[in-house]
């Protein structure tokens, strides 16, 4: 090989050693190895809703884990009135409802959509102020955002987050 | 007569090597690769490329790369077909048309979607023609690529995992050039590019990024092996997230690949690829493929 290939290989050799240096297939972690999830806090006023002056708890029923996706209960009351252990109110009215979706800010895209659904009593009666999500699953691990979000149509009346880290 | 065309095949996918990439997944932005460009004597060319690709781990913001386990399987396959033709001596157009399916067996996520792909348009100009051979300089072509957002995005998404997710959701421009140097049985290819994203379909600005393509091979024969690497690079995005406007974080990616080319018969050629995002970093805020492609390629002499 003659000298004119010296340049392209010290490029090749440049290029290659720079990338080595923090190679993923060298240096990464697996999934199963990882922490297990450690959800942030999310009892007491977790989220806050400002214009409708409501407070909400969100509780994990069980989270995204193995071959489930995950389930939380979201609680709602008014922090004039009531605590989070209640009496419980409804955030929604007859025009409105209740929405949760799911946001990974880093990459500015969400998740699967997630079912929202009152929750009923022992007789099948709607409780007030109490709602089930279910479906909750995250494409990717990393830092993320759970939005409840109050909708007329396609308008967020109102709306908190809390944060999530999904490994 | 043989020999030429044989030639001119593995001369087209010294620069078409470069190009093939592996499609990224579905939370991630596009690859920042060239267009497919004639840079030989034909007047046209028309290929057709299937491939397979897995999600073997994910790269968080912070460059910490997890794989991800046993039994959590992401495949995209993807058809694609690229045409180029020939405008004039120096000007050529081309177009891409992909269609892809997601097959996720995840925790939490079991779903099959297909769709059309993001369209892309490009045009491209022979700025540094070889009117001599010299040793030291190269041919180069420069490109404007347009990628139109006819695929669905993440943020459409409505399908678990994002299985019917197909395309970035983003008009974006690319500018890019090819420099293709050959000595005797060996060729190198070097491709900066630089792209802008127009908009999303929630009209919110997008950002910049680049890539640079260095490609080496080599003829053994009729035949062409080679080796590429191209890492991208993606600054933050302006979004409209549900809270209102905001910033994704910069993502970065490194796709080193290796290119088998032969002959088959003296109008076709059949390329097999191997396309690792795993191999090389630094990675941020990306998921990691491995993609194996087979590409059957047809030209017409001018």
């Amino acid at each position: 090989m003659s000298m004119r290939f010296l340049p392209i290989l010290m490029g090749i050799v440049g290029l290659g050693l720079g990338g080595c240096l923090e190679s993923p297939l060298l240096d990464h972690v697996q999934a199963r190895d990882l922490e297990a999830v450690v959800s942030p806090a999310t009892t007491g006023c977790a989220l806050s809703f400002a214009k409708l002056k409501l407070c909400a708890s969100l509780e994990w029923v069980h989270e995204p884990v193995d071959e489930n996706t995950g389930e939380f209960t979201l609680r709602f009351w008014n922090p004039a009135t009531g605590t989070e252990h209640g009496p419980y109110v409804s955030p929604t009215a007859p025009s409105t409802e209740l929405k949760v979706k799911l946001w990974m800010p880093a990459m500015g895209h969400g998740s699967s959509p997630v079912t929202v659904t009152p929750a009923v009593d022992a007789a099948g009666s709607a409780v007030e102020g109490i709602f089930e999500a279910t479906g909750v699953y995250f494409v990717m691990g990393g830092h993320w955002e759970i939005w409840a979000q109050i909708k007329q149509g396609t308008t967020i009346v109102d709306q908190a987050k809390v944060t999530y880290e999904a490994h | 007569m043989r020999g030429l065309r044989s030639t001119a095949w593995l001369a087209a996918f010294a620069a078409a090597g470069i190009t093939s990439h592996a499609w990224a997944a579905p939370c991630c932005a596009g690859s920042s690769a060239a267009p497919a460009l004639i840079t030989g004597d034909e007047a046209s060319l028309l290929s057709a490329t299937i491939s397979q690709g897995s999600v073997i781990g994910d790269a968080w913001s912070s460059g910490l790369a997890v794989f991800r386990d046993p039994g959590d399987a992401e495949v995209t396959r993807t058809l694609k077909l690229e045409g180029a033709l020939l405008l004039s001596d120096r000007w050529q157009a081309g177009a891409t048309l992909p269609l892809v399916q997601h097959d996720l067996h995840r925790p939490g996520a079991v779903a099959d979607r297909a769709g059309l792909g993001d369209v892309g348009l490009s045009v491209g100009y022979e700025a540094l023609p070889e009117w001599t051979y010299t040793e030291i300089q190269p041919r180069g072509w420069v490109f404007l690529r347009a990628t139109l957002p006819t695929g669905r995005s993440a943020l459409s998404s409505q399908a678990p995992g994002g299985a019917d997710v197909t395309g970035q959701g983003l008009t974006s421009v690319g500018l890019g050039a090819l420099l293709l140097k050959r000595w005797s049985r060996w060729d190198v290819s070097l491709t900066p590019e630089f792209h802008v994203s127009v908009a999303d379909a929630a009209g919110a600005r997008a950002g910049v990024g680049a890539g640079l393509g260095l490609a080496v091979g080599r003829r053994l024969g009729d035949w062409r092996v080679g080796v590429r690497t191209q890492p991208q690079w993606d600054g933050p995005r302006k979004i409209q997230g549900p809270g209102g406007p905001e910033e994704t974080d910069r993502r970065s990616v490194w796709e080193t690949g290796l290119d088998v080319t032969a002959p088959v018969g003296d109008d076709w050629s059949l390329t097999a690829a191997y396309t690792d995002e795993t191999l090389l970093g630094p990675a941020r805020n990306t998921s990691l493929s491995r993609t194996v492609a087979l590409t059957l390629q047809t030209r017409w002499d001018r």
